[in-house]
């Protein structure tokens, strides 16, 4: 499903190369936790499978094409239909209600709202936060607005889910209920590839994969 | 993303965030505002400027055959009146004194001049019916002095020839010569001695005139007295020419400074809104659906101060008595819009090349 071969990254010429050409195939089905020392590029490798950065050597392969390097309009288009992003610190937007946040990854794939709504509702109940539908971001707790983001990355259905440290800023116990809805996307066949120096998380993963 | 959820997201976001729009939407206003109190002012007086010289005095050329030569044919003139751009057109014979026939001899004399062209386009029928040949039509001012009252009776020349008297009229401008006499149609053996033609415009007078010229075609222009409104015309132009330039350039100058205004606007705003536009983007928003965005934010309340801007320049313009062009008054507010909307492109593309990286994870 998500592939890397021969990967490496630098943010500029003169700057450190990270994942010294790395290759890994990311198994289908399960969740991979991406840990190692701070500044290894953790979150970095998230943001380059999430094509929001270009590989400088080697390449992504998505479903067996790739995608790494093509052009910005095209990742942008991937990354809305077949990666789904959970931010650190969730990243809602703060002017719009929660269920219009959940349903915004659907817009940029060219999706009508009409379309998604009610699946959009479906994905609040099921991570318990179905009656906070209508609040603002500003109304909610980290937990339920971590939850809130989970489901705005599941909202497309998409293959690959990207999670960057979900649990850093949570609880024990709203950690745990963002961890097990990350580990119910895998269950619909879905690549989950998590971020994290949490010990929790390392110990749910399927696979642990260290920078 | 479908237009149609990208209009919807744009109008969400300018009402999220209403002092740039606000901003915006004054600065529309008052680019529409200033251009109606300056350029449209202009442009009301340019077509007042216009207007004067569009008089038909103004568009008049008359021709005097002063050769003897009988180079105002019947044909000529036909051939004159046939030109498109000629309004009307009237030929005349010198006048010849003539008196109510009832009247035996000393009674009060006015001028008849007989005519060939359409009489519609020199006078106005007044009462009774227009004259076949032998007949004529007096104007209220002859009836007056020839005792007449009404298109009654008959005229008589000093080498007694009668006309019967088969209507009154009263000249157009500019065939006020013809004000205090009376008309009959030519005959084949008159002989035309001036010939007056109206042009449709005072612009065509000069390159009309040549065509007149050609026609009547006088081997000797000596044998042609002239009068033109050709400087006129020419002065006309020149004012004209001198408006528009000072009306198109003030209306760069308001727009230039309007649209850098807002440009600047935009900018900032994008700047502030720059961790939005940097989770739009890792969410999947292409470049191209945050210009539109941008852009759209940008003109929804641009189009709003573009109205109001426009409808409070019109009351005032009006208000200060000058009229200003309809379709002068649209092409401001349409031109106000979209220099708007034009200068946020360009802070549009800042914002949307931006790595969203950076921004995200810029505290």
């Amino acid at each position: 499903m998500l592939e890397v071969r021969d990967l490496s990254f630098a943010y500029s010429p003169t700057a450190n190369e990270l994942f010294d050409g790395m290759s890994h195939v990311f198994t289908r089905g399960s969740m991979t936790a991406v840990t190692g020392p701070s500044g290894r590029g953790k979150s970095t490798l998230l943001y380059v499978l999430g094509l929001m950065l270009q590989p400088t050597r080697g390449e992504i392969y998505l479903r067996s094409e790739p995608v790494g390097l093509a052009s910005d309009r095209s990742r942008s288009l991937t990354r809305a239909r077949d990666i789904g992003f959970v931010f650190q610190d969730a990243s809602l937007d703060p002017s719009r209600s929660v269920l219009s946040s959940v349903i915004e990854p659907a817009l940029y794939a060219g999706r009508r709202r009409g379309q998604v709504a009610q699946h959009a509702v479906l994905l609040l109940e099921q991570l318990g936060v179905g009656g906070r539908s209508s609040h603002r971001p500003g109304q909610i707790s980290g937990g339920q607005a971590q939850r809130v983001a989970v489901a705005r990355a599941l909202i497309n259905d998409p293959a690959v889910i990207l999670a960057d440290e979900p649990t850093g800023n949570l609880d024990r116990d709203n950690a745990e209920t963002v961890l097990t809805a990350l580990k119910g996307a895998t269950l619909g066949g879905r690549t989950v590839v998590v971020a994290t120096h949490d010990p929790f998380v390392l110990d749910h993963a399927d696979e642990v994969l260290e920078l | 993303m479908r237009l149609a959820s990208l209009v919807r997201e744009a109008i969400a976001s300018t009402l999220a965030q209403l002092v740039p729009a606000l901003v915006i939407a004054a600065l529309t206003l008052g680019m529409c505002l200033t251009t109606l109190l300056t350029v449209g002012r202009t442009a009301a007086a340019q077509e007042e400027v216009q207007a004067t010289l569009e008089v038909a005095g103004s568009r008049m050329l008359q021709i005097s055959d002063t050769g003897g030569d009988e180079l105002l044919t019947p044909a000529v003139v036909d051939s004159v009146a046939s030109i498109g751009s000629v309004e009307r057109s009237l030929a005349r014979t010198t006048a010849r004194d003539v008196q109510a026939a009832s009247v035996e001899s000393g009674g009060d004399p006015v001028p008849l001049w007989a005519v060939r062209g359409e009489l519609a386009g020199a006078v106005t029928l007044e009462s009774g019916r227009w004259p076949r040949a032998g007949e004529a039509i007096v104007s209220s001012a002859g009836a007056g002095l020839l005792g007449f009252d009404g298109p009654v009776g008959a005229l008589e020349s000093a080498v007694g020839r009668e006309y019967a008297v088969v209507g009154t009229y009263a000249s157009r401008d500019p065939f006020g010569a013809l004000d205090a006499g009376a008309i009959t149609p030519a005959a084949g053996t008159d002989h035309l001695r001036t010939l007056t033609v109206v042009m449709t415009s005072a612009n065509q007078v000069e390159a009309s005139q040549e065509i007149v010229l050609g026609i009547v075609g006088a081997a000797n222009p000596a044998d042609l007295t002239v009068v033109s409104p050709a400087n006129l015309a020419e002065l006309q132009a020149q004012i004209a020419g001198s408006l528009e330039s000072f009306g198109a350039g003030l209306l760069v100058l308001v727009l230039g400074a309007g649209g850098t205004l807002t440009g600047l606007v935009v900018l900032a705003d994008t700047l502030v809104r720059r961790k939005d536009i940097g989770r739009r983007r890792a969410l999947g928003a292409t470049r191209g659906d945050l210009v539109m965005l941008v852009t759209l934010r940008t003109a929804f309340p641009a189009a709003a101060g573009a109205v109001i801007g426009t409808v409070i320049g019109l009351l005032v313009t009006l208000r200060m008595g000058a009229t200003v062009p309809p379709d002068f008054i649209g092409g401001t507010a349409i031109l106000a819009l979209l220099c708007a909307a034009l200068s946020a492109i360009a802070p549009a593309v800042v914002a949307a090349t931006r790595d969203p990286v950076r921004v995200l994870r810029t505290p």
